[in-house]
């Protein structure tokens, strides 16, 4: 018997399981808890027959909520294959009468809809229509969902909500630090202001965090980025972004920095070996080459007795040697 | 030097890379009468190890022996022995010995092969995250060569690359591409698979594809070369990569429902319903059983959409997910699947490995444009007229150890990627799990 043979045997096993699995997930005599578990065995209904009993149960209100949620999972296929489908789901979505367990499923099935059906691109105006509308409504875990998927398209009004709730908190649609995340798929001129505030003035460490990350673009921030980079009262992580942020508006400034934190005997040694894993990838090939310091991290992976500060001494000095 | 080997038609230590494919080689002597030599393989500890055959008619074996005429050339082949890739740079090496049983000659080489995520030695994942960062890291005249494969996955390429017969063809170039410009940087490198059906510890790890804390920015430790990783999606700020895990769980009816981070590390993909044998298993007939392309690539929606919109972050949304470098392992796999699906079904060639036989490139009768066989691709054809997109440059192909695909690769070039059905067709990679079908191989 062959390997190939073998894999075709299991293949054809999990195809009996999977029907099993899904037999008792439609079988309406089954305990709600046994069909939620036979869910994950069914993988995306195949045949006509599945693909309509998977539809009669996502439309009908009577059925636990929970097992709708599961019967759109086991539909992606079918949706993408219908364009009355997504518009129906769509509408689905949007209706603030269904449960959210539902809703939820629903807008997972929708995302994956929109990476990869053709029937879908029509349907996207209308998708983001009611993900904004979502935005707005009362249900914190489904808003969740409108956001990121919102602010990876660009979105326009989600853009305006995010940096509306960065200056105005009781507005806030999430907290800063992920506000700030989503903004930067898309970073428009007009938020550059408003991260810069939160750096002077932080409403927590995670917030002041992401935003100096998010100003490595801004050459007004470049002193910042510096100041924060060699400031020894700083968090080590805070520190290490600043220094790639600079990489991005002054690299040669960048070097000179991270250069002096590696050469700092005082500075915490993970932070040393950040700089040192950040000058080994970032530094420019233009770069002017100070055989002092290339110097100092030959011999410093013999010296310290820190294993990253020792890792990326070698294989910064076996990059420098080429 | 009195014997010379060539491995893929070079001395040169570049070209001495090797998967499960046959590759050509020939062994050149300069001096004056015959030499009868043999030639075996003598692997490092853990090295990589390759067989020996005389011609495509012949079963391979562990050794060749071969008589050499005076100044004379003599051809072969070696493939990978399935099972046994290497893991370091020419961790192996093919020796020449003569009859007295001197050791004339030694040609290192390694057999590279794409492999589990999960699986690899600390020593390859570092190398492979070295070469993604160095390859998206500002080079020599300012250019970033990662931009080039950002801007081939944009929002206007989306419907050039997604939701069509040629997704699966078109990102085997894409990922092939990728593979060849890290190959560049380093040529020990291949692109790693995530098994997103099966949980992950090695991968989903501050080392390797990060942690992501409470708020979805991921988390690596001070040595992973991708602290250093940047965006390179037009528009976007700076971003650290957004990866969060979510879980959502239902409780009773009644009751609201709650995200959750799940564990990749000790969970499958949340969205994926599929796993690797259903994935197979797409590619068959509900009623008759029979296999073919159409119905397999089905797959695009469940595992390889699932697998996307199992996170929030960059890697939940076509335009963005290649500022993830998940996103590169998560389509190793997805092309895993479907090289997995033709080992098994014979899907190589022919109408039922693909169904659109033929060209529709700028047929005007034809509205498919780049979805047949014939068709060159996007971008690589540089046809950046609508409705093809204009966000990357294009260009020729990226070169590697064998000569396919040509510089403007069609998408038939992509089926046979492992010269099963003809030798020339070799893509020149392979992985861990998918076989090769050629004579006397175990």
């Amino acid at each position: 018997m062959s390997d190939r043979d073998d894999e075709l045997r299991a293949a054809e096993g999990v195809r009996t399981k999977q029907a099993e699995a899904t037999q008792r997930f439609f079988d309406d005599a089954c305990d709600v808890e046994d069909r939620l578990a036979a869910a994950s065995s069914c993988g995306t209904f195949q045949s006509d027959e599945n693909i309509r009993r998977g539809w009669a149960m996502v439309a009908d209100a009577e059925h636990d909520p929970r097992l709708r949620a599961a019967a759109v999972n086991g539909l992606v296929h079918a949706l993408a294959e219908e364009p009355d489908r997504i518009a129906e789901a769509i509408d689905k979505l949007a209706d603030d009468t269904e449960p959210e367990a539902l809703r939820v499923g629903l807008l997972v099935a929708l995302q994956n809809t929109f990476f990869s059906s053709s029937a879908s691109s029509s349907y996207r105006p209308q998708y983001l229509n009611v993900l904004r509308k979502i935005v707005e409504e009362q249900l914190p875990q489904l808003r969740k969902f409108a956001l990121e998927y919102l602010a990876l398209a660009g979105d326009d009004y989600v853009q305006r909500r995010l940096i509306e709730g960065l200056k105005t908190p009781e507005r806030a649609l999430c907290e800063p630090e992920v506000a700030i995340q989503l903004l930067a798929n898309d970073l428009h001129h007009d938020a550059v202001p408003v991260l810069r505030d939160i750096v002077a003035s932080p409403p927590n460490a995670a917030s002041k965090r992401e935003a100096l990350r998010n100003l490595a673009s801004d050459a007004q921030s470049a002193p910042t980025l510096e100041k924060v980079a060699l400031d020894g009262e700083e968090i080590p992580e805070v520190r290490h972004l600043s220094a790639v942020g600079l990489f991005q508006s002054d690299p040669s400034r960048a070097v000179a920095v991270t250069r002096k934190v590696v050469e700092d005997e005082s500075a915490d040694d993970e932070l040393r070996a950040a700089m040192l894993n950040t000058l080994t990838h970032l530094t420019p090939p233009d770069a002017e080459v100070d055989a002092a310091f290339d110097g100092y991290v030959a011999e410093l992976e013999g010296k310290t007795s820190s294993e990253p500060l020792a890792k990326m001494a070698r294989l910064y000095t076996s990059r420098r040697r080429g | 030097m009195p014997i010379e080997m060539e491995i893929n038609g070079s001395t040169a230590p570049r070209s001495a890379y090797v998967t499960w494919a046959s590759s050509a080689c020939a062994i050149t002597q300069t001096e004056n009468e015959e030499l009868t030599v043999t030639l075996r393989n003598e692997p490092e500890p853990g090295g990589g190890r390759v067989r020996f055959r005389a011609s495509a008619a012949d079963d391979y074996a562990d050794e060749l022996t071969v008589t050499l005429p005076a100044g004379g050339r003599v051809a072969f082949q070696i493939a990978g022995r399935f099972g046994s890739p290497s893991t370091r740079d020419r961790d192996t090496a093919i020796v020449v010995v003569d009859d007295a049983g001197n050791e004339r000659h030694r040609k290192p080489l390694m057999v590279r092969i794409r492999k589990n995520a999960n699986h690899l030695t600390e020593d390859e994942r570092d190398r492979f995250l070295s070469a993604m960062v160095r390859l998206n890291t500002v080079g020599v005249g300012g250019l970033i060569p990662f931009l080039d494969v950002q801007n081939m996955h944009t929002a206007q390429a989306d419907p050039e690359i997604h939701q069509r017969p040629s997704f699966l063809p078109w990102h085997r170039a894409y990922v092939l591409d990728l593979e060849r410009r890290l190959q560049a940087i380093d040529a020990s490198v291949t692109l790693p698979y995530w098994r997103f059906d099966q949980p992950n510890p090695f991968v989903f790890d501050r080392d390797f594809m990060g942690v992501p804390t409470d708020s979805g920015e991921l988390d690596f430790t001070a040595t992973n070369p991708l602290i250093n990783w940047v965006s390179r999606v037009a528009g976007s700020g700076n971003p650290r990569i957004r990866r969060y895990n979510f879980l959502v769980i239902f409780g009773p009816p009644g009751t609201d429902p709650q995200i959750r981070p799940f564990d990749p590390a000790t969970a499958r993909a949340v969205a994926v319903s599929n796993g690797q044998l259903d994935t197979v298993n797409l590619g068959a007939d509900p009623v008759t059983g029979d296999h073919a392309f159409d119905r397999f690539r089905q797959m695009e929606g469940d595992p390889h959409g699932a697998a996307h919109v199992s996170f929030f972050g960059q890697i939940s949304s076509a335009a963005t997910a290649p500022a993830d470098p998940l996103f590169f392992l998560l389509h190793c796999n997805v092309d895993r699947l479907w090289a997995r699906w033709q080992w098994l079904h014979d899907g190589y060639g022919g109408p039922r490995a693909y169904e659109l036989v033929g060209q529709g490139d700028r047929v005007p009768t034809v509205p498919r444009l780049g979805d047949f066989a014939d068709d060159t691709m996007w971008p690589w054809n540089q046809d950046r007229q609508p409705p093809r997109p204009n966000t990357a440059p294009g260009g020729a192909f990226p070169p590697g150890v064998v000569s396919a695909p040509r510089p403007t690769p069609t998408v038939g070039e992509m089926l046979d990627f492992q010269g099963e059905l003809d030798p020339a067709s070799d893509l020149g990679f392979g992985y861990d799990d998918v076989e090769i079908d050629h004579g006397g191989q175990p």
